[in-house]
């Protein structure tokens, strides 16, 4: 059973990081406005199931930070504090999803004005047009 | 250029390998949770000791309404300050393109028609029930964003105006939302000298709202912050859909 836990969680942190240089890799080399700000969500979401994974519990029959019940006995509250994965990251997560999605709307609203100035999304046409404006 | 690309790509990976080698994300692979996650997991719901209890049984709003309001406060303000923004760029809209896109066939109207109503049960179930089940004010909120989104893609945005959703309205609703947050968390700070976000009575500021009334479990102010967060955050969503299809509709025309 350790052994299992331990190979999937490498496996769940591999693929993990992976996703990151991928969407560092978007933000950094893809030209398009649009596709950096793919890249950025995918960034976003990846960086929260990090931490969602940090409050992980590795015991045999992991709780979610529920009580199930409304009159609850000392043994459901001594259950639930042996039992029970971390509360804190997903608090924090649900704050996080939320002002991704404020920002991400933000920064297509720029883009859509981006594209009225100059026509386009390429950054490196973008900035040739700049210069012609200048010149 | 290329060579300096995947540079930083492998070195952003050796980086992070290294960091969850060396435990700086935090403890991984551990029974164990942090002491601070098993004093929220104790006290959320102590009916037992009820110095430190938010009266909910579920962790993630209590921590979210009650042990770390502050957070969610300013929080909200970024999205208020966020959505503000998306209104300045959208400056000169104008209601000739509210008839943006073509209407779908009769069979994906109806059963958008349908699906709508399911949408909004579950959406103010997951603000209702917040405080016992997983879900909150956000959750319902995002989950309620989703009909008026779903309107834009069948009908049109004149459809939705006719149905009673204006940016205007909305702006109005979600003012109301904040300002009822802002009520429940600062009016007893300020007239009865009770915490900032107080929710239940402690043994030296005995203030708060009971946790049940009558038959009804509240979770003190938490059912009150989770419905108006909902209010809140399906607004704000509402406004930013509909100002990106008229958007899109000025591009059309202005061709």
């Amino acid at each position: 059973m350790e052994g299992i836990n331990y190979l999937l969680a490498t496996y769940v942190y591999a693929s993990l990081i992976v996703i990151v240089a991928v969407a560092i890799y978007g933000i950094i080399a893809k030209p398009n406005l649009i596709k950096k700000v793919i890249a950025l969500t995918i960034l976003g979401d990846t960086v929260n199931t990090f931490i969602i994974l940090i409050g992980y519990r590795f015991v045999s029959k992991p709780k979610p930070p529920v009580i199930p019940t409304l009159h609850p006995s000392p043994e459901d509250i001594i259950n639930i504090v042996k039992n029970g994965v971390d509360p804190l990251p997903q608090a924090f997560v649900i704050t996080a999803i939320v002002i991704n999605l404020a920002i991400t709307a933000f920064l297509v609203m720029l883009v859509v004005r981006i594209y009225r100035a100059y026509g386009t999304l390429e950054m490196n046409l973008i900035e040739r047009r700049k210069g012609e404006e200048h010149g | 250029m290329r060579w300096f690309i995947a540079l930083v790509i492998a070195l952003t990976a050796v980086v992070l390998v290294k960091a969850v080698m060396d435990g700086c994300l935090g403890y991984i692979l551990t029974t164990d949770v942090r002491s601070i996650a098993e004093f929220y997991l104790r006290s959320t719901y102590n009916v037992f000791n009820k110095t430190h209890w938010a009266a909910s049984p579920e962790a993630v709003n209590a921590i979210l309404w009650d042990y770390r309001g502050l957070d969610t406060v300013y929080e909200t303000t970024v999205l208020f300050i966020a959505l503000l923004g998306c209104l300045v760029l959208a400056t000169k809209l104008s209601s000739e393109f509210m008839e943006v896109g073509e209407w779908l066939t009769i069979i994906a109207r109806t059963g958008v028609k349908l699906i709508i109503m399911f949408i909004a049960i579950i959406a103010l179930i997951l603000a209702f029930k917040g405080y016992v089940t997983p879900g909150g004010g956000f959750q319902g909120g995002s989950a309620f964003a989703i009909i008026p989104l779903l309107i834009l893609a069948a009908f049109s945005c004149k459809y939705l105006e006719n149905l009673g959703y204006r940016v205007n309205k909305a702006e109005a609703l979600r003012s109301l939302g904040l300002l009822a947050i802002a009520a429940i968390a600062v009016l007893p700070f300020i007239f009865l000298s009770a915490y900032f976000l107080q929710n239940q009575p402690k043994p030296w500021i005995p203030i708060g709202i009971p946790h049940v009334i009558t038959f009804i479990y509240t979770g003190g102010t938490i059912l009150f912050y989770n419905l108006a967060e909902l209010v809140v955050v399906s607004m704000e969503f509402t406004a930013i859909f509909i100002v990106l299809t008229l958007l899109r509709g000025e591009e059309h025309g202005g061709h």
